[in-house]
């Protein structure tokens, strides 16, 4: 079981910022400069992770009510963009130097 | 450090340059340092005391006791030569290739007060090379521009109708062929290297700056600045293509050609601001370029895209 998969509840890396850009994000690394887009749902996870620290079930059961999937779909969907994250040093989590 | 004090200087010489973001009085040169500054940047030379009374910056040029040893890769980011910056305080200490400085980030308290800025090298004719003094203003463009709204984009500018066209792309992507293509064919180039974008009346405009890549250096330069009409970035390609670019999209690729200024945690977000009001106001698209492509075709190419603009 991957990190993100656990009950870990995650947060954003003090090394990233990003911003709403119409129905999509740019999360930027300040670290290197670099730039990527994210779509509605990317966004939405990262707005709720800046809110504060969320745990991968509660960030699939805001997915389930915001965008009206299937649970089954969220979990899925989630796991994959949090494991991107993770890969990318994105996520920081509590207890964990962001 | 806060390197208001009073350096070892080179000599009692100074200079003036009026940039577009502030005026900027450097101190305590050489006469030699001073001749040599003026020879590189005749265009941007203020007369003696032009700029008392503004709010501007002044500048205390310093020696080092002995030459910097730091390593290249020690300051290069992504591929890129990155200065070190640290923030404290007010301001930026610097450490680049040759030289180090303090850029002030603070506003004076009194809008007709300078700010003061240092800049230190080791050996007297380090100071007025481009590696240096170059690279300092860069810096301090770079972090100016922001509390104006405007930002330093890597990227070749030209002039085509009266209007301004940046391609921005990073290092390779083709911005200095380009640039040459368009002095070939008659058109003015503002930079092959890096452009500074401010916000106008109606819209944005390119400013010239200071600094302005290998193909510039031999062309005088016109200060002044232009309206843009448009960005395009810029790629190298099997043929000549151009698409549509999302506004997330293009503050993406936009926002990692913004130097000096896209690493920095306070700076990030307000350049994430100035990135999004620049695409909601300038048309954005992906200009894909052959090496063999005719000046001509890709200009009526990049004009065509933004016709309806």
């Amino acid at each position: 079981m991957s990190e993100t998969s656990s009950c870990r509840r995650l947060s954003l890396s003090s090394r990233v910022r990003f911003r709403a850009v119409g129905d999509e994000g740019v999360l930027v690394h300040l670290e290197s400069g670099r730039a990527v887009v994210l779509n509605e749902t990317g966004l939405h996870i990262l707005q709720q992770l800046e809110r504060g620290p969320r745990s991968p079930a509660e960030l699939a059961d805001s997915l389930v009510e915001t965008f009206e999937v299937e649970a089954s779909q969220a979990s899925k969907d989630l796991a994959a963009f949090l494991a991107e994250l993770d890969a990318e040093q994105i996520l920081g989590g509590e207890g964990k130097p962001g | 450090m806060r390197p208001l004090g009073s350096p070892d200087t080179w000599g009692p010489a100074s200079i003036a340059l009026r940039l577009p973001v502030c005026g900027i009085a450097i101190e305590g040169l050489s006469a030699r340092q001073r001749d040599e500054v003026a020879r590189n940047h005749p265009s941007f030379l203020a007369a003696e005391g032009a700029l008392h009374g503004t709010a501007g910056i002044v500048c205390q040029a310093g020696r080092l006791p002995e030459p910097l040893s730091i390593p290249a890769e020690e300051l290069t980011c992504a591929g890129q030569y990155a200065p070190r910056q640290v923030r404290r305080g007010g301001g930026l200490e610097v450490t680049g290739i040759n030289f180090t400085a303090w850029v002030p980030l603070d506003a004076a308290a009194d809008a007709r007060t300078p700010a003061a800025a240092r800049l230190c090298v080791a050996r007297e004719e380090e100071l007025p090379q481009p590696m240096v003094l170059e690279n300092f203003l860069r810096i301090l463009l770079a972090h100016r521009a922001l509390g104006f709204g405007g930002m330093l984009l890597h990227s070749a500018g030209l002039v085509v109708d009266g209007r301004a066209l940046l391609f921005v792309g990073r290092s390779n992507a083709g911005k200095t062929t380009l640039s040459r293509k368009a002095d070939a064919a008659g058109a003015r180039v503002l930079s092959d290297d890096i452009n500074l974008v401010l916000p106008a009346a109606d819209g944005y405009a390119v400013h010239s700056v200071p600094f302005t890549g290998e193909f510039r250096r031999r062309v005088a330069l016109e200060p002044g600045a232009v309206p843009l009409a448009g960005i395009l970035l810029l790629e190298k390609g099997p043929r000549l293509t151009l698409a549509p670019v999302g506004a997330a999209a293009a503050v993406s690729a936009l926002f990692a050609q913004c130097p000096f200024v896209n690493t920095g945690a306070e700076e990030a977000p307000g350049l994430l601001d100035s990135l999004a009001r620049l695409v909601t106001a300038t048309p954005v698209a992906r200009l894909t370029v052959a090496l063999d492509d005719p000046f001509t075709t890709i200009i009526d190419r990049a004009q065509g895209a933004f016709a309806h603009v």
